[in-house]
């Protein structure tokens, strides 16, 4: 029989330690408050866990040595509710959700890719029925799931000021698409020759090009909880889809940013190796009192707090409060409930459309560089940026362009490794491996697409057959794709060419026009988000505008699960950053005064 | 003409033969008429005493003389202008005859030119045929160079075989010495036909050719080996629970296991409810996803079970062993693994293409992860496609920072590190 071991008391308990929980954990402890952080990883130590073992792609990429072990538990998934949902067993390439282990989360093996989302996609669906109709997207995409989030990004801007400077992000700004009431703190990485060619091309345009939005330090730097941050050596072996983990600290997560600062305070104590599986609620009181958790030996731990943040990954973060009765469960034939619902990834059900053309510029996918710098990138096609009236089929959304980012982000090898087919035999095969690392053009590629949308058939519920390590159910997701990017990519793409012909391009190649489908997701990815999200009613939303639940009022939460529609650039990186900070006002504002807040950020 | 109107007379002696020329027979005709009128007059003197009989013969006579004579006028009158035409045509003779006397003239003046130059030539000749010995002298020197040089060739190629054979035994001596020191030398799993099949068919993905050694001789075996041992053969990174339900299907599933209907602390329940069978089956993926992979079984008995349902099939279908086929039906055989020839059922209960992506990515993977896990011998993988491995630019002092990498666009062959050496800090 294991044994419960009951904590000391503490103001806020901190469910996870990686982008949010981390965060959090360290401003509240700075702020004076009690913390306790709780984390299934170990707190890894970059100066020694990562320097002489990282280099090492087999280990990294497919056994995943740094990451989370999928015998803990896992997530199945399937299309639609009549199949039956099988587990991801394994790690491979083309499905990597490397979740994040320890101290820092994800954000040790992220990219690094940054970029604050735009103004429009906080206001998605009353910017798109204002603008085109209540009706744009009924014939496209009828069964959307689409509402506002409930703030603006003006609301918001402070909130990313300070994500940013606690981060230490490098770049300038976004430009006038994406306005900043303070640029980044560290100045751009180095610009490679595409990346310049793309940035005179596109100014030339008439565009607003800016350099790419990296966490990665490029300068050394005192960040605002004072921890010292080293700049980045671009050694390369730094990208997600391998998912490196950073020598020197440069690439910004919270064990390399705020943890060691929260710590410091004596504020913040910290469980580790330690398996969250309940958060407690009082049945009469409503009220959330304790969380539970196993230790390595499987004893039981209960952490009591006056409030709870959950900064679990996204669909950790719906297995516990499914688990632990916090919200109504979604039922998506009555479409009732709002715990589970809206969960998306990005993807379409049709075809894309992408132009192309080739630059004699040559380049190196030697280890060389950094997951997210180098190139430059522009807004000026994005969110709502070009007319969609008339479209001949509508959609909604634009992309955010890149080019020129560093080549050598990480080695390659493993993805051909997990692409063998009838054509990859022998000596004609072999021969085509030649030398594959150094190239003496480039390709360019530009591709129109649209936003992901929400669609009401999108579940997250408990699996009825498979459990975690501890018998509990895993999280089941049910997921589809739409074609509402079909017919932005047709809006957009060809408005792309001039781009390539200004650089100066060869052999430029539109591809056929873009095609509704019915291609489904055959897997998920680490930024799949929605299904628990921030909005202004409980009927299709778990948290309101201070990401405090509308069930019990003592849980707050930031991260994916929280996102109300998809976004332009990847939220899982920065827009979730002022979450984080937001949550902490929340917090606060509970503590003083315990009750459903009210009013905006 | 005179000649063929001329009555018939005796005839007189043909005195045209000397003037043979031109219209020869208009002027004997004349002639032999002046020659009857000279012999006439000297008849008509002797005989004055003659009767009128005479005369009359007389007249008769002088008539056709008349007659001959205005024919013979007219006859001297032909030949006066033949004498003409004759004398215009000796005319154009002798002016023919003082032209060809002139060319005449000219042509002894070029014979003589001729055979001034005959003489200078001859001289030439004479040179020449002088060089032409001393030139047939030098050939001769040369050919007894080329035969010495020659013979110093034959003797270095004898130098190089013996060069080339003393290599081939360092290099013997060199694997064998390598392969004391390996960490690999021994197989911790595989079986000795395992190990033979797994070769064959590492070299058949990647032969050695003229880009460089292949599958085998890259150690594949001994990378595969190796994590057949280790966490991946007892798929301690998987998620082994059950139920086993099979990927792709597209008949209705009915899992045998009972679900769990789990109560939250709100009362929310989580059931499927009373239907239990799912009528779309299982999700469709594609070949590099992990839930591929739903045997109930680990890696390490998958690999057993696959490799022997493929050398079952090598036999079926092609009459031997796997290592035992040609080239071009262990390639064909292979093939037919991605493609599903093979049923199921046939092969041990494992989809074949899935053994397939497990074959390709598990060899592959062999002939390019890091040394240090037992392939990629002598960093082979990575000479072949360029791949730098942990050669920051500067580890065989070739002076490149990565920061000057990350920015090139003609960047240099760099000579790849593994992370043995890198951690051991020097070459």
């Amino acid at each position: 029989m294991s044994t419960v071991i009951t904590e000391p008391a503490v103001d806020v308990v901190v469910l996870g330690l990686g982008t949010m929980g981390g965060l959090v954990a360290t401003q509240l402890a700075v702020d004076g408050y009690n913390v306790a952080g709780i984390d299934k990883g170990p707190f890894w130590d970059f100066t020694q866990d990562f320097s002489q073992t990282k280099y090492d792609e087999w280990g990294t990429t497919i056994m995943k040595k740094y990451d989370h072990p999928l015998p803990l538990f896992t997530t199945t998934m399937r299309n639609y509710s009549n199949q039956f949902a099988l587990p991801i067993r394994r790690y491979t390439v083309s499905q990597f959700p490397a979740n994040g282990h320890g101290v820092g989360g994800a954000a040790h093996h992220y990219s690094g890719g940054m970029g604050r989302t735009g103004a429009w996609n906080y206001t998605e669906a009353s910017s798109t029925a204002s603008r085109y109709g209540p009706n744009f997207l009924s014939t496209t995409v009828p069964n959307a799931d689409l509402f506002d989030w409930p703030y603006t990004y003006t609301e918001m801007d402070p909130y990313y000021v300070t994500y940013e400077a606690a981060w230490g992000m490098s770049g300038t700004n976004m430009g006038p698409l994406v306005p900043m009431s303070q640029n980044f703190p560290l100045p751009p990485h180095p610009t490679t020759p595409l990346g310049a060619a793309f940035q005179t091309a596109t100014e030339a345009l008439g565009y607003s090009p800016f350099p790419v939005v990296s966490a990665l330090a490029s300068a050394p730097y005192m960040n605002s909880y004072g921890v010292q941050v080293n700049e980045c050596v671009y050694d390369g072996w730094c990208s997600c889809s391998p998912c490196y983990p950073c020598e020197t600290g440069a690439k910004a997560n919270t064990a390399a940013r705020a943890v060691t600062a929260g710590v410091g305070t004596g504020k913040l104590k910290l469980a580790l190796n330690s398996y969250i599986f309940r958060i407690n609620t009082n049945q009469s009181t409503g009220l959330a009192t304790s969380v539970s958790y196993y230790d390595a030996a499987g004893n039981i731990h209960v952490q009591p707090g006056t409030a709870i943040f959950t900064g679990l990954w996204t669909f950790n973060q719906y297995n516990l409060l499914a688990k632990s009765g916090i919200g109504k469960q979604y039922n998506p034939t009555t479409v009732t409930g709002a715990l589970g619902r809206g969960a998306c990834n990005n993807g379409s059900s049709g075809t894309g459309r992408t132009v192309s053309g080739t630059l004699p510029i040559g380049y190196a996918n030697y280890q060389a560089g950094n997951g997210a710098g180098g190139g430059f990138q522009i807004y000026d096609f994005a969110d709502d940026a070009i007319d969609h009236t008339g479209m001949a089929q509508p959609g909604i959304g634009g992309p955010s362009l890149s080019v020129g980012s560093y080549t050598g982000n990480a080695p390659s090898d493993v993805s051909v490794a997990v692409g063998g087919t009838v054509n990859t035999i022998g000596s004609t095969w072999k021969a085509t491996q030649k030398n594959k690392y150094i190239h003496s053009s480039t390709t360019v590629s530009l591709a129109g697409s649209g936003v992901t949308v929400p669609t009401t058939d999108l579940l997250l519920d408990l699996d009825p057959f498979y459990s975690d390590y501890y018998g509990d159910p895993l999280t089941r997701f049910t997921e589809t794709y739409n074609n509402n990017s079909v017919g932005v990519a047709n809006l957009i793409t060809p408005l792309l060419q001039p781009i390539l012909t200004k650089m100066g391009c060869t052999n430029i190649t539109m591809g056929a026009a873009a095609v509704n489908g019915n291609s489904q997701p055959s897997s998920y990815s680490i930024h799949v988000r929605g299904g628990g999200r921030v909005g202004a009613s409980p009927t299709y939303s778990c948290y309101n505008a201070w990401h405090q639940s509308w069930d019990v009022n003592n849980v707050f939460a930031a991260g994916e699960l929280q996102n109300t529609t998809g976004c332009t650039v990847t939220p899982g990186t920065h827009t979730i950053g002022p979450m984080a900070y937001v949550a902490v006002d929340g917090i606060k504002q509970y503590l003083k005064s315990p009750q459903l807040l009210t009013g905006q950020p | 003409m005179a000649e063929t109107s001329a009555k018939p007379m005796e005839p007189a002696k043909d005195r045209r033969s000397f003037l043979k020329i031109g219209g020869g027979v208009v002027v004997g005709a004349a002639v032999a008429g002046v020659a009857t009128i000279a012999y006439y007059n000297g008849v008509v003197g002797s005989n004055n005493s003659s009767s009128s009989s005479t005369v009359e013969s007389l007249s008769s006579q002088l008539a056709n003389t008349q007659s001959q004579l205005s024919d013979t006028q007219s006859s001297l009158s032909n030949a006066q202008s033949t004498i003409g035409a004759l004398n215009s045509q000796l005319s154009d003779t002798q002016s023919s005859l003082s032209n060809t006397q002139s060319s005449l003239s000219s042509a002894q003046s070029s014979l003589s030119a001729a055979n001034s130059q005959n003489a200078g030539l001859n001289s030439q000749l004479s040179q020449t045929q002088a060089s032409l010995t001393s030139a047939n002298g030098q050939v001769s020197s040369l050919q007894s160079a080329v035969t010495s040089a020659n013979g110093q060739i034959s003797t270095l190629q004898g130098q190089v075989s013996s060069a080339n054979a003393a290599i081939t035994s360092v290099q013997a001596q060199a694997n064998t010495l390598q392969a004391s020191v390996d960490n690999f030398t021994a197989y911790q799993t595989l079986g000795p036909n395992e190990v033979t099949l797994i070769n064959a068919i590492a070299s058949t993905f990647i032969p050695t050719d003229s880009n460089g050694p292949g599958g085998t001789q890259a150690g594949c075996s001994y990378f595969i080996d190796g994590q057949l041992s280790g966490k991946y053969g007892v798929s301690g990174h998987m998620y082994m629970q059950g139920p086993f339900i099979f990927h792709d299907l597209t008949t209705a599933v009915t899992p045998t296991e009972t679900p769990r209907i789990f109560t939250a602390a709100n009362g929310q329940v989580y059931t499927v409810g009373t239907n239990t069978t799912f009528s779309a089956g299982t999700m469709k993926t594609v070949p590099d996803n992990g839930m591929r992979y739903q045997y109930n079984f680990n890696l390490r008995y998958f690999w057993h079970l696959g490799l022997q349902a493929l050398e079952t099939y090598a036999n079926k279908a092609y009459g031997g062993n796997f290592e035992n086929l040609t080239s071009a039906n262990q390639v064909k055989c292979l093939q037919d693994l991605a493609n599903n020839v093979p049923t199921q059922a046939a092969f041990n209960d494992i989809l074949p293409a899935d053994f397939f992506y497990e074959l390709f990515f598990m060899v592959y993977s062999g002939f390019t992860m890091d040394p240090m896990y037992g392939g990629n011998k002598g960093m082979v993988g990575w000479l072949l496609t360029g791949n730098n491995g942990v050669n920051m630019g500067n580890f065989y002092g070739e002076g490149y920072t990565t920061k000057q990498i990350m920015l090139m666009t003609n960047p240099p062959i760099l000579k790849p590190v593994s992370l043995g050496q890198y951690q051991k800090g020097s070459p």
